[in-house]
């Protein structure tokens, strides 16, 4: 009896460990609301899953067995917005980064974030940039979240993005290079994480050769069987130095490898045309922020899919360095021409950080239809910040990022009713 | 291609002296709200050489009439900035000496600014122009407004004594170097002028810019017994309900979206303190569209679309005194009208249409004249 009780008490505790290191997932189940996929579509009849972070189905008569039930009755449940830059509560002049700095460093595990209002205007996403000064090398960005759960701001994506400047607001910085050094300076950053990364594959191959002869001589000294005697140190046999990945090339990397954008700010023609130039040549996509003159190279812009990320219609302040022959309908015939546009409110200054969708509306003011404004707050904004396919719309496997609204998506104004971060509901409306 | 551009000339040339009294236009739209009474849905407005003829559900036609259809559209009355310094760039304020009430902004007109078509261009009709905040008393403000060619006109030329009580009035090497000083000499040696100004419409605009600096003025303002306009930012937000009871009203300038949400409420306080309000572009050092700005951001903060707008017109026309010619669509005003895709108090509104004093406007600068049928296009101003 002992014999059999003895192993069944193992598995036991066995399949206890495990389900204690694997917890259930939280489940939510929105129900009985109206869902509108992303901005262009209608709202339909439909319920939504969410398991953990994540989307997991969306249909009619969804059932989920542990599932949390919320009544979305006359709500329709649609995406939150996504300002595609944002300064957090560092105004402009106060958050200046330096080569390779790193957003996440002065965002995460703090409350750096006004993260209920950018909740009530119904954005649910913000990737933090910094103020560029010198931003020939690269300044890595990140993507927080606006959940105003907790006491920190939570950063989804660490190595976001990396951000470059060519003109403008580089030039005007006293040593500056000027255009085609800034150009040479990008291009330089990427070439070198190649070169990084070959070294990097070279010592990873190294380590592993290491490894392998290490276990061979072992093997040989067990064949020997002199345990007693202790093995000679011989320097030869330390495992060569690990590299170390410094987070600034490793996001180089990722941008090398399309799992994060390339954005380059850049306001005058001849700019932007170098920045799409550089982009084409790396094999990269450009997201271009600022874009004043934008609308004269549309054509190639929409050619190379670039996304150009848009501050105010009429902007308030506007330095010389930034102040090209900037059209106020400059949105509209980006749009008009098949550009993708996105919005954001760093940069933008009289307005407040929550303000990218007053931004777009303003925009709409100025002859962009309400439809690419809505699309470019979500679809757009998810592909300029390197997150396309993984937010922007209500499908499955993508991220719960909800707002829940009494119609259908629009830029009247309103605070959603509810946001949905994950499995948690929170209020839209000002307590 | 140069005899056509000589026709052109000729025809402009011939039409221009039309073009100052305004032809006959009939607007026709979804939405008419006239501000002052009855709004219409769909409704019409009739603008004869200049001047409001008609508004209602539907309107006469006259022969020969421009008739502009926005059947979505939204018709409401021509901007009033009643804030700025278009029309007048420099030399405004007086660095000797702090007491210049004789001075005229009337008299010191720059019709070349390129900001004049701007206001325009972004739907402002009329606007107040102010002396610069150097002076205690910085003389005497005026009321402008341009003609559809961006041709500076003055509609009142006495609209006010400017008296300012912020920091850079008296922060200089001069007298006097403090606010009780300013107040100590607005008391006593310009009593005579500053009475005279209070004896007048809307006498006394005075510019303050923080609480302590409000709590000063309200001594000006139960002096002028109603007769004084309080010139703020929504910073001023623990005077709310002494300075709606105290002055005739407030204008409030950077009322932007920058602002906190206690302080983008400020202007729905006044309001709901009894008080009239009314908003100032901060132009040219600010951009004309920072007007409407303004009321978006008080709409924000919970002031009600129609109360925005009539900040946005008839109030302004009212606190400059200038209620009888603008402000309004009713007959026998100027003929300032805005078509709007929407309420203007919404931030997605697109201006479609301006027609300022009976001639029709671009949006974005070029000018259609519409004299009796005839349509002549402007070169477009610059933005």
């Amino acid at each position: 009896m002992r014999i059999l009780l003895l192993p069944l008490l193992l598995l036991v505790f066995v399949r206890g460990m495990a389900s204690a290191q694997s917890a259930p997932e939280q489940r939510l189940l929105l129900v009985g609301g109206q869902v509108q996929t992303s901005a262009d579509s209608a709202p339909r009849k439909a319920d939504v899953l969410i398991v953990g972070e994540r989307i997991e189905a969306v249909g009619e008569g969804l059932k989920a067995e542990g599932a949390t039930l919320w009544d979305a009755t006359g709500l329709v449940i649609s995406p939150a917005f996504v300002d595609a830059a944002n300064l957090g509560l560092l105004d402009d002049s106060a958050f200046r980064g330096g080569a390779g700095d790193m957003a996440a460093d002065m965002f995460e595990g703090h409350d750096s974030l006004p993260r209920e209002r950018l909740a009530r205007a119904g954005i649910g996403l913000v990737y933090v940039d910094i103020a560029l000064q010198d931003a020939s090398r690269g300044l890595v960005g990140c993507v927080a979240s606006t959940d105003p759960k907790g006491a920190n701001v939570t950063v989804l994506e660490r190595l976001a993005g990396l951000s470059f400047a060519i003109g403008t607001r580089a030039q005007g910085i006293a040593g500056r290079m000027g255009r085609s050094g800034e150009v040479a300076a990008v291009g330089e950053a990427l070439s070198a994480a190649r070169r990084y990364r070959t070294s990097f594959e070279k010592h990873t191959k190294d380590v592993e050769k290491h490894a392998k002869d290490m276990k061979e001589a072992e093997a040989k000294q067990a064949k020997a069987d002199k345990p007693d005697k202790p093995e000679k140190t011989d320097k030869k046999s330390l495992p060569p130095q690990k590299p170390r990945i410094e987070e600034l090339h490793e996001t180089v990397l990722r941008t090398l490898d399309h799992k994060a954008p390339l954005r380059i700010e850049a306001h005058w023609r001849e700019d932007i045309e170098a920045a799409l130039e550089l982009a084409t040549k790396q094999g990269l996509r450009l997201v271009l922020l600022g874009g004043g003159e934008a609308d004269e190279v549309a054509d190639k812009l929409a050619t190379a899919k670039a996304v150009v990320v848009l501050g105010p219609a009429q902007p308030l302040w506007v330095s010389p360095l930034l102040a090209p022959r900037r059209r106020n309908d400059l949105a509209a015939k980006l749009d008009a021409a098949g550009v993708r546009i996105a919005f954001m409110s760093a940069g933008a200054r009289g307005y407040r950080s929550d303000s990218a969708p007053l931004i777009a509306a303003l925009h709409v003011a100025e002859g962009l239809s309400e439809a690419a404004a809505l699309r470019a707050l979500t679809l757009g904004a998810a592909e300029a910040i390197g997150l396309g396919g993984r937010c922007g719309s209500v499908e499955p496997g993508r991220l719960a990022l909800l707002q829940l609204r009494t119609s259908k998506l629009s830029l009247d104004g309103a605070a959603p009713q509810k946001m949905v971060f994950g499995t948690s509901v929170i209020d839209g409306k000002k307590s | 291609m140069m005899q056509r551009t000589l026709s052109l000339l000729l025809l402009v040339a011939a039409i221009t002296p039309l073009c100052a009294q305004g032809g006959t236009i009939v607007i026709r739209a979804g939405t008419v709200i006239t501000v002052s009474g009855e709004n219409y849905s769909p409704g019409a407005v009739l603008i004869v050489d200049g001047r409001i003829a008609a508004v209602g559900k539907d309107v006469a036609e006259p022969d020969k009439a421009l008739v502009i259809n926005h059947p979505e559209g939204v018709v409401v009355p021509g901007f009033v900035d009643a804030g700025c310094g278009v029309g007048a760039r420099r030399g405004l304020a007086e660095s000797q000496r702090a007491m210049m009430p004789d001075l005229r902004l009337a008299d010191a007109l720059d019709p070349s600014d390129p900001a004049i078509k701007r206001q325009l261009a972004a739907g402002t009709s009329t606007w107040l122009v102010l002396p610069q905040d150097g002076n205690v008393l910085g003389g005497r403000a005026a009321v402008l407004r341009a003609t559809a060619t961006g041709e500076l006109k003055v509609l009142k030329s006495d609209a006010g004594l400017a008296v300012c009580l912020r920091e850079r009035s008296y922060d200089r090497e001069r007298e006097p170097t403090s606010l009780m000083g300013a107040l100590a000499l607005l008391e006593r040696a310009s009593a005579p002028a500053y009475d005279a100004a209070a004896a007048v419409d809307r006498g006394v605009l005075v510019g303050c810019h923080t609480d302590r600096e409000v709590a000063v003025a309200l001594r000006l303002g139960a002096r002028a017994k109603g007769r004084a306009v309080l010139f703020t930012t929504a910073d001023t937000c623990d005077s709310v309900d002494a300075a709606a009871k105290a002055f005739s009203g407030t204008v409030f300038a950077r009322v932007l979206p920058e602002l906190s949400d206690r302080l983008s409420a400020v202007p729905a306080r006044h309001v709901a303190a009894g008080g009239v309000i009314a908003f100032s572009s901060a132009a040219p050092e600010l951009p004309a569209s920072a007007l409407r700005l303004c009321a978006l951001t008080a709409v924000r903060g919970g002031l009600a679309q129609d109360a925005a707008l009539r900040a946005l017109t008839l109030s302004a026309a009212e606190l400059l005194g200038v209620a009888d010619q603008v402000g309004s669509i009713s007959s026998g005003k100027l003929g300032d009208v805005l078509v709007f895709s929407k309420h203007p108090a919404d931030a997605r509104a697109q201006l479609l249409r301006v027609v300022q004093g009976g001639v029709l406007v671009t949006p974005h600068g070029g000018v259609v004249v519409t004299p009796h049928g005839g349509v002549v296009v402007a070169p477009a101003s610059k933005e």
